[in-house]
């Protein structure tokens, strides 16, 4: 609840203490395989068909601009290698350190305009089941598990499940034959990459 | 002080600067290439790439870019930001001497410096007094 938010200590003003993810231990792995090989494995098939990554730095302290992030670089780059768009996008695993992470993101990767990422997510949006754009279904950085410098294995992992059908029947989308996983490094607000996957069930 | 600042490691590159923090000056880098001023400063513009930078003092004052205040180091709370100078450049940094919670996006600071443990002062900014 926004209100628990709210109500928990201030940590770096303006986050407070539910604003920032988890810290847990963890780890993951995926495994890419020629398709020859993926068919064999009598999986089901997860193809990756955009990917990019992108720096951004603070280039000397000229025209610094904490509004966006490198994800406004590779997001567009992956849905460009892709052929798709947002708005086809039927599962989302974004990083989520800290909820202003998210927004930044959602801004970035073009699923609402600059400025709208908190009406996006306050309308519902991520919600599996009820809005446009069902989000880190796994619980994500915020709720479930936070490795650090691992964060971003796990956004992967959750996004494959989702094309497989293999996410919790409770927040498994329907039809889900197209995810993307993104996710920054470093420090949003100083030097940081990002990197962007958009995947698609065979 | 506000909390107490690790020594910066002080290099060749950086060491005039030190020394002029040392005085209580606050010196920026600008490119003669491509005439702009840069944050942190270094020996080849980080704009252009050229060598062809001169160390030039600074009134050191500017805007507030942004901010955030640490609570829970309560009692000894700090804020660190970005100032954009009125050269130009941002840099991040420090806000002392002032009331925290009355910090606000493009206030003028100035510098000023606070010791380290056993090293150089750091540079840091106030706000300054209207009037």
């Amino acid at each position: 609840m926004v209100e628990e938010v709210l109500a928990s200590p201030i940590i770096a003003s303006p986050l407070h203490r539910m604003d920032c993810c988890v810290i847990t231990d963890g780890g993951g792995a995926v495994i890419v395989v020629s398709p020859e090989v993926a068919r064999r494995l009598n999986r089901p098939l997860v193809k990756i068909i955009g990917a990019a990554e992108a720096p951004k730095g603070p280039r000397g302290g000229a025209g610094l601009d904490l509004t966006w992030s490198a994800g406004a670089l590779s997001g567009p780059a992956a849905f460009a290698e892709a052929g798709v768009t947002p708005a086809d996008i039927k599962y989302a695993s974004i990083y989520d350190s800290f909820t202003i992470t998210v927004l930044m993101q959602l801004e970035d990767l073009g699923f609402c305009a600059k400025g709208e990422g908190g009406k996006f997510v306050a309308d519902g949006n991520l919600i599996s089941g009820v809005g446009k754009l069902p989000f880190n279904t796994d619980g994500g950085g915020l709720c479930n598990n936070h490795p650090t410098n691992r964060g971003g294995i796990t956004k992967v992992i959750e996004a494959v499940r989702q094309l497989r059908g293999e996410a919790h029947p409770k927040v498994q989308v329907p039809s889900c034959d197209l995810a993307i996983a993104h996710g920054t490094g470093g420090a949003l607000g100083a030097r940081h990459g990002a990197a962007t996957l958009i995947m698609e069930c065979e | 002080m506000s909390r107490q600042i690790p020594a910066p490691p002080v290099n060749p590159e950086s060491k005039p600067f030190w020394d002029a923090a040392g005085e209580g000056r606050f010196l920026i880098k600008r490119c003669r290439a491509c005439g702009e001023a840069h944050w942190y400063p270094r020996l080849a513009c980080p704009l252009c790439f050229s060598d062809d930078t001169v160390w030039e003092e600074s009134p050191g004052e500017g805007v507030v870019y942004t901010f955030s205040v640490m609570r829970p180091a309560f009692p000894n709370a700090y804020a660190i930001g970005y100032v954009t100078l009125d050269e130009g450049p941002s840099m991040l940094t420090n806000f002392v001497d002032c009331d925290l919670s009355a910090l606000r996006i493009g206030q003028r600071v100035k510098v000023r410096f606070e010791p380290t443990e056993g090293g150089p002062p750091a540079p840091v900014f106030a706000p300054i007094q209207a009037g």
